[in-house]
């Protein structure tokens, strides 16, 4: 495993199409994380991420020798995969509404076990986190590309350009006229700090 | 410090140009003075707040996901030891090249056989009989006007249904073909059918009685009505084309 620290990831990529296991595990590290938070903010669900992410690996082991290094990492040949499986997973559950992950029980309880800024501030929380993430998922698809590699998977504008393929000053504009129209969407909204300050350690719950 | 700038340092903050340290005092001052401004600063600390919530909220990879990964991979990898042929059962690459140019040499003769020249239609009416056994038919040398025989009338099939004139010389008595002048390459007494010399018409030629109608036969005599048949000594040569054409009178 010490051996494979100093290997790029083209050359891990490589050896685990030849079936080193361990290079495969190393490469699955270092890409797993942003894939998978990427596959979560665009489909705003765990088991479509879930999904998405086993499938980028798949489809890396099944297409790996298509790669090519001089267009880009294989990072950013892992998210196109990612992103084709993401437009796929939209358009197929395009016709169902989904209940938002944070409205499901599970998490409801969870909040009433650990609540380390109390339970009114959990909710309000909840609620906006929500919110955010439904207008992010009502921005054009390349605005919110952007929004989601940049604010939520916290990508650098030069790799979020690589993934896009696209300039950095591209990514800087869409970003920012992005946050324009976010800014219009959650403008409705309260300063949540202030709700959770005024709802107090007794706000009323139900 | 105006709105403008105001403006420009929380749209890009991390442009080059921009000391965001530095400007934090001015920009601070601006929008306690500035309504406008302070909407805005507001509404993008919301927008900032609201997005690390939800970058904060995004669930930790699960720890089935790597077992369903893992798993993926020894399968995938288990599929493809499997399916690796031994290198003598590969097909060889040169084979494919081989069964193509094979395909395409066959093409191309097709192609020749069926578009390649082809011999000159011989007219109907002159058709050639020597294929058949003529007892009597007679040959003439075209060169030296050298008689052999004597010719038969031969119906030509395409005009035996049309209505017919006896001809006199078919009362019994065999038609001569006349002999050709010394020099000449066709008889006098026939009318050339195409350029023909000694050199392009060597060799014997026979002579065939056919039954033509009379349209056709720009020879006929014009006593003869258009829709009629007549009869003409038409002069073939060896290779089957016909040379000329005489009218039986």
């Amino acid at each position: 495993m010490d051996q494979l620290a100093s290997r790029s990831d083209a050359e891990l990529l490589q050896l685990a199409l030849a079936g080193d296991e361990d290079a495969f595990l190393r490469l699955y590290e270092k890409l797993k994380s942003g894939i998978f938070r990427y596959a979560f903010f665009m489909t705003s669900s765990k088991s479509a991420a879930e999904e998405v992410t086993q499938e980028v690996f798949l489809s890396l082991l099944r297409e790996g020798r298509k790669y090519r290094a001089d267009l880009g990492d294989v990072g950013a040949f892992a998210f196109g995969i990612a992103r084709n499986i993401v437009r796929r997973v939209e358009r197929r559950e395009r016709a169902y509404e989904p209940l938002p992950e944070s409205h499901t029980p599970e998490q409801f309880s969870r909040g009433l076990v650990c609540e380390p800024e109390g339970l009114p501030g959990q909710m309000i929380r909840g609620e906006l986190v929500a919110k955010v993430q439904a207008a992010i998922a009502t921005l054009p698809d390349h605005y919110r590309q952007v929004v989601v590699l940049c604010d939520l998977c916290e990508f650098s504008y030069g790799e979020a350009a690589v993934r896009l393929r696209c300039a950095v000053g591209t990514i800087r504009s869409r970003l920012n006229r992005a946050h324009g129209l976010l800014a219009q969407k959650l403008k409705p909204l309260r300063s949540p700090r202030r709700d959770i300050e005024a709802a107090g350690p007794e706000g009323c719950v139900v | 410090m105006n709105c403008q700038v105001v403006r420009a340092c929380f749209e890009d903050p991390l442009r080059p140009d921009f000391d965001q340290r530095a400007a934090a005092a001015e920009v601070a001052e601006h929008v306690m003075s500035c309504a406008e401004c302070s909407r805005f600063v507001e509404a993008q600390r919301r927008l900032g707040d609201g997005l690390r919530m939800a970058r904060e909220s995004a669930p930790a990879v699960p720890v089935s996901l790597d077992a369903a990964v893992l798993a993926n991979y020894r399968e995938h990898a288990e599929e493809r030891a499997q399916t690796v042929r031994p290198s003598f059962a590969k097909r060889p690459r040169w084979l494919p090249v081989l069964l193509w140019s094979a395909a395409a040499v066959a093409l191309l003769l097709v192609g020749m056989i069926a578009l390649g020249p082809r011999r000159a239609a011989v007219p109907v009416a002159a058709k050639p009989q020597s294929a058949q056994p003529v007892a009597n038919s007679q040959t003439v040398n075209a060169m030296g006007g050298d008689k052999r025989g004597t010719v038969e009338p031969v119906e030509s099939r395409a005009v035996a249904a049309l209505p017919r004139r006896s001809p006199m010389e078919n009362s019994g008595k065999p038609a001569r073909a006349a002999a050709a002048m010394p020099g000449e390459p066709l008889p006098a007494s026939f009318r050339g059918l195409m350029y023909c010399d000694a050199l392009s018409c060597g060799g014997a030629m026979e002579v065939i009685r056919v039954q033509l109608p009379a349209s056709a036969a720009a020879l006929a005599p014009r006593s003869v009505p258009s829709g009629e048949a007549v009869y003409a000594d038409v002069l073939v040569g060896p290779d089957g084309i016909a040379r000329g054409i005489r009218i039986v009178e």
